[in-house]
């Protein structure tokens, strides 16, 4: 397998998925997203679903995996109601009804159980696998291996003199805990830069040292490991100077 | 058809005018100006006409009195029925009030003697409206409709589609369209263009156009752009060409003989002790600079050396300090008035008697319209005085002053099809009524820059528009149209379309400022809005000529910290410089081809540049050193010879192309070349660039074989290279959001709503990204992004002209090697890079940050444990 990286018996892939077996862990598509930002006068065509859908069946193709779970955020508001967003959240369920699929309540799930009702899916708070808890990571969590997403984890460079933004797996190595977080599934999330960000969302982080965060980036085709975001910060003034 | 028109005498007007007009002017007036001669009886024929004339000759009533005259004789009969007889379009709020007052008083007059003669006449009313027309006058205005409405082309486009007042403006006799060399050549003037032909389609009876414009070449096109086409067909226009009955006198100044042997800041001095010499000499003098900042410098050292009143006049003053500044000059009250383009158009400003240029104005044309606001009479002479910063410059405004005197102007053009003004108009329409795709397809194409849109463009906009452009958007919960795309129809769908079409109408982007302060509190200045989103902690970046570093963003503030002698990590990839036009830099190419035949011969030299270009002394020296200089380090380039020149410096290798075919051709031209270095060469390529050549900056381990040098310029492919070359630039996503704020993509006005929210947290890149891969580049929105960028911004036209140029021989290649940069690459090596065009892909830069990290790492950690880590993690990967 070309570009991934192993960490035990989890393999993180350059897709934006955690692969354990044949289980495929995805965070934060935040379908509908077209919907909400239309409501503040942004209004462009629907293109996130076959992006999502789209690099979904990529992943069952190149993986073939059985299992796929949703870490929280499926969709995008918690307001109220949008109607292309439940469209777009049936859509994607109609499409991958043969799989075996679980649901993980994020902060922006609400009335989603409705839903997933109709096609007789629980919204789990967490769920196992293997020996890691998948959470959304929006709440605390006791468990000692996590699998989490909430934070849409992202490093922005600039080199040569042009910016670049590559989206990041986190990987927190405690003596008690053991925590990876996903990027965002959503190809429209601007994703939060972890070498500038004051300080992380998730209470399951508070607290973390930036010096026991390491950081894989996503070039596309590859999973790249770079080091703690301490490293990258010095290598980045050396670079620059 | 168009057709040049003829000036009739004086009496043969008087003729046709209405006795108390006749009556009138004669009590005012001897005879009449040229460009009254050509227009009032055309206008009275009910003839559309154009005008070119300079100000100060008679222009408004030169358009206006055909239009009173019948006025007046219907209010005598009592006639005046409560609708528009003129509707009268500018591009000037300012000049609007000056318009109606200008009108007001001939009226007033006209009133006055109608009374002694003891004629009654109905009331003759005048309104103005604009985006500043409160509620309460707009009522008003529809409970009784002027007569004669003065308007701006946002304000028209509104208009007509108000239910109510758009009925008045049913039957309107003249429509006059002033300043027309404004906006021909913009997307305003590509709005305007839909918006009357919206106009002529309520009317029951002929419209007279009428089109008043500056210096503007050629007069046919405009016209046509003007009164549009009929059944493919340009409707009829009469042209008549006034501007050079008043006389000019213009001269180019240099303040100093060699600008090489001199400091920067000895020129500068000599630069300010001129100019101050100048206004010391004169009444009133006018100087134009071509940025706010250089009018600010100006101000202050003039001030510094002069003890008279001396004020600054630009678009980033508040409104009441230009009033003020705008009224103390038309009483007198000022010694001098320093201006970016502020006071370049139309607003009456009284007695000048001098202008003055700090650099070159870069365009014949706007030279011509900015020394002609000076001596404002038609019988006084223009008098200008170029006064030049360096030594292209130099050569630069000899060229010009030259070809302004033997009046060979710069060509217009006018955009093509520009998509996102017509969405505008479409939302527009649609709310009017239903229509036919046919019979909307007909209107459009009536307007002269719509004229060649096809059926199958107009029906991917009405696609997008009604939100069906993917098969996806069954519930087309944001579609601001209904189409039925079967029957060919579309029109209004929903409430919503109507306030989004009013808030949201205009072509002009709102940039917002932010201030960039510094840690202790102090303001530094201003960027724009998308070039702060664009920053990130640590990059530095020049402003007013200081170096900062960016720490945060805090709201609509900046905070950063002043750094010395650190190099910019950002492009200033921001210009506020004017481009030389294609023409001008075409006539400057011939003129280094007659200075290298004359470089030998110094006398010679010197004696033609002071005969033909009206030069003194010192600024043919100048120029004749520089030429010399030039030569014996390296080439001349000419008309027929392009020199490039090679040279490396501390850590780059760097090719100038002397290309000279202005910076909008440069533009396009440096940007494909990177693109095709990068591919051969698998690098990024730095770009800096002017009107006359531009650099390419490549690494130090990359070098470019002459035969690869030559086949850069290969015309195959140029467009889709060019297109190419924008993947991932600023200008790209600059203009993409520029373009979907006009298409209605982006709504700057929706339902009062904060546009920031999702401005932070969306990925703006990436709906580009994905709009390209799922519709493709002929989506609308995207379209016409690349056409504004390649066509208006820059100009591929031009770029692809000189192309062939090269390819069939007629320009040939001549490739050195220089120590450092000649005299006539220097300034642009100094610029600094304006973009960079990026090839070295994603991955590439992670490994390249990846390598440095492990450096780093190991040279600071004693100890191997995260050593460890990064090998275990390395060695998975590559077990894998």
């Amino acid at each position: 397998m070309h570009g991934v990286i192993r960490i035990g018996n989890l393999k993180l892939l350059p897709e934006k998925a955690i692969l354990i077996g044949r289980t495929c862990i995805i965070s934060d598509l935040h379908l509908g997203f077209e919907n909400v930002v239309g409501s503040y006068g942004l209004t462009f065509p629907r293109v996130q679903i076959i992006e999502t859908i789209n690099s979904i069946n990529k992943i069952i193709e190149k993986y073939k995996i059985n299992r796929l779970i949703i870490a929280g955020d499926l969709k995008h508001e918690f307001g109220k109601n949008l109607p292309l967003e439940w469209d777009d959240v049936e859509t994607f369920l109609n499409k991958f009804l043969d799989l075996k699929m679980e649901f993980v309540r994020g902060n922006h799930d609400n009335f989603l159980s409705i839903v997933l009702a109709k096609y007789c899916f629980e919204l789990k708070e967490s769920t196992k696998v293997d020996k890691w808890t998948v959470v959304h990571g929006h709440k605390e969590c006791d468990a000692k291996r996590i699998i989490m997403g909430h934070e849409h984890p992202a490093i922005k460079v600039r080199i040569n003199k042009a910016i670049y933004a590559y989206p990041c797996f986190l990987q927190v190595e405690l003596a008690e805990k053991k925590i990876i977080v996903l990027p965002a599934f959503s190809p429209l999330m601007a994703g939060v830069d972890v070498l500038s960000t004051e300080g992380f969302l998730s209470p399951i982080l508070k607290g973390v040292s930036p010096k026991d965060i390491k950081v894989y980036a996503l070039s596309g085709e590859e999973v790249i490991f770079l080091g703690k975001i301490e490293n990258i910060k010095n290598a980045l003034l050396d670079l620059s100077s | 058809m168009i057709k040049v028109g003829k000036p009739y005498s004086d009496k043969e007007i008087l003729n046709v005018l209405h006795p108390l007009v006749r009556k009138w002017f004669l009590s005012k007036y001897t005879n009449f100006t040229p460009p009254q001669k050509y227009a009032i009886v055309e206008a009275f024929k009910g003839n559309n006409i154009l005008i070119s004339s300079p100000t100060g000759s008679g222009k408004t009533l030169a358009a206006f009195l055909a239009a009173i005259s019948m006025l007046i004789e219907k209010a005598k009969k009592h006639e005046l029925e409560d609708r528009v007889y003129v509707v009268y379009v500018s591009p000037l709020k300012a000049l609007n009030n000056d318009i109606r007052k200008n009108l007001e008083e001939p009226l007033e007059e006209i009133y006055r003697i109608a009374k002694e003669e003891k004629i009654e006449l109905q009331e003759i009313r005048i309104a103005v409206r604009t985006g500043d027309t409160a509620q309460s006058e707009r009522q008003k205005q529809l409970k009784k409709p002027p007569h004669i409405l003065i308007t701006t082309p946002e304000t028209l486009a509104i208009v007509l589609n108000s239910p109510k007042f758009s009925k008045v403006l049913t039957n309107v006799k003249y429509l006059i369209v002033d300043e027309i060399h404004a906006v021909a050549e913009n997307k305003r003037g590509s709005h305007l263009s839909l918006s009357i032909e919206r106009l002529q389609r309520f009317q029951k009876g002929k419209m007279v156009r009428i089109g008043l414009s500056a210096t503007i070449h050629p007069l046919e096109e405009v016209a046509k752009f003007l009164v549009g086409y009929e059944n493919g067909k340009e409707r009829s226009c009469i042209i008549a060409d006034v501007t050079f009955a008043k006389k000019i006198d213009i001269r180019v100044l240099s303040p100093i003989d060699n600008f090489f042997s001199a400091m920067a800041d000895e020129i500068s001095n000599k630069l300010y002790d001129l100019l101050a010499e100048l206004v010391k000499k004169s009444r009133t003098s006018l100087i134009f600079t071509n940025t706010r900042s250089a009018t600010e410098r100006v101000v202050f050292h003039l001030k510094k050396r002069l003890n008279y009143p001396i004020k600054a006049h630009h678009s980033s003053l508040s409104k009441s300090v230009r009033l003020e500044v705008e009224d103390k000059l038309k009483k007198g009250l000022l010694k001098a008035v320093v201006s970016s383009t502020s006071l370049e158009l139309g607003i009456d400003i009284g007695y000048i008697d001098l202008v003055i240029l700090v650099s070159s104005p870069k365009s014949i044309n706007r030279a011509l319209q900015r020394i002609g606001r000076s001596g404002h009479q038609l019988h006084e002479t223009s008098v200008g005085r170029i006064v030049v910063i360096d030594q292209d410059d130099l050569i630069e405004c000899a060229v010009l002053t030259k070809e302004a005197l033997e009046k060979r102007l710069d060509k217009i053009k006018i955009p093509k099809k520009p998509l996102d003004v017509l969405c505008q108009h479409l939302v527009g329409m649609a709310i009017e009524k239903k229509w036919k795709v046919e019979e909307a397809l007909n209107l459009i194409r009536r307007a002269y820059p719509f004229k060649d849109l096809t059926k199958k463009e107009l029906i991917e906009v009405l696609r997008y528009l009604s939100g069906m452009y993917s098969d996806l958007e069954r519930k087309k919960v944001y579609g601001k149209i209904w189409f039925d795309e079967k029957n060919e129809e579309f029109g209004r769908r929903g409430k919503l379309a109507r306030p989004i079409y009013y808030l949201n109408v205009g072509t002009i982007p709102d940039e917002v400022a932010i201030a960039v302060i510094t840690k202790e509190g102090k303001m530094v200045g201003k960027v724009e809005e998308d070039f702060a989103e664009r920053l990130i902690k640590g990059d530095i970046f020049v402003l007013a000529g200081k170096t900062f570093r960016f720490l945060k963003s805090r709201g609509m503030n900046i905070i950063v910290e002043e750094v010395e002698g650190e190099k910019p990590t950002v492009p200033s990839w921001f210009s506020e410089q004017l481009p030389l036009s294609y023409d001008l830099a075409l006539r400057i190419q011939n003129f280094r081809k007659r200075m290298e035949q004359l470089i030998e011969k110094e006398e010679d030299a010197i004696d033609y540049l002071m005969k033909e270009f009206w030069l003194d002394k010192r600024a043919a020296m100048a120029i004749y050193n520089y030429f010399l200089e030039q030569k014996l380090f390296s080439e001349i380039p000419t008309s027929e010879k392009l020199v490039i020149e090679k040279f490396e410096d501390e850590s780059n290798n760097c090719y100038v192309f002397h290309t000279l075919v202005g910076r909008r051709a440069n533009s396009a031209m440096s940007r494909v070349f990177a693109y095709r270095v990068g591919e051969i060469k698998n690098c990024n390529v730095q770009i800096a660039l002017n009107d006359n050549g531009f650099l390419l900056k490549l690494p130090k381990t990359k070098e470019l074989s002459d035969t690869e040098i030559i086949s850069l310029f290969s015309l195959k492919n140029f467009r889709e290279d060019l297109i190419s070359s924008l993947e991932k630039t600023e200008i790209l996503r600059r203009r993409f959001r520029h373009v979907a704020v006009r298409s209605f993509m982006i709504l700057r006005n929706y339902l009062g709503r904060e546009k920031s929210v999702w401005r932070q947290q969306m990925n703006a890149d990436s709906i580009l990204r994905l709009i390209k891969r799922i519709f493709g580049n002929n989506f609308p929105v995207l379209k016409e992004t690349y056409r504004e960028i390649v066509e208006d911004s820059m100009d591929i036209e031009n770029a692809e002209d000189y192309l062939s140029k090269i390819e069939n021989k007629e320009i040939k290649i001549k490739i050195v090697r220089t120590p450092y940069p000649s005299p006539f690459s220097l300034n642009l090596y100094i610029l600094g890079e304006e973009d960079i065009v990026l090839m070295e892909d994603r991955r590439k830069i992670l490994k390249l940050l990846h390598e440095k990290i492990l450096e780093v790492v190991s040279s600071s950690l004693p100890y191997q444990k995260p050593m460890r880590d990064w090998e275990r993690a390395e060695q998975t990967r590559k077990g894998r």
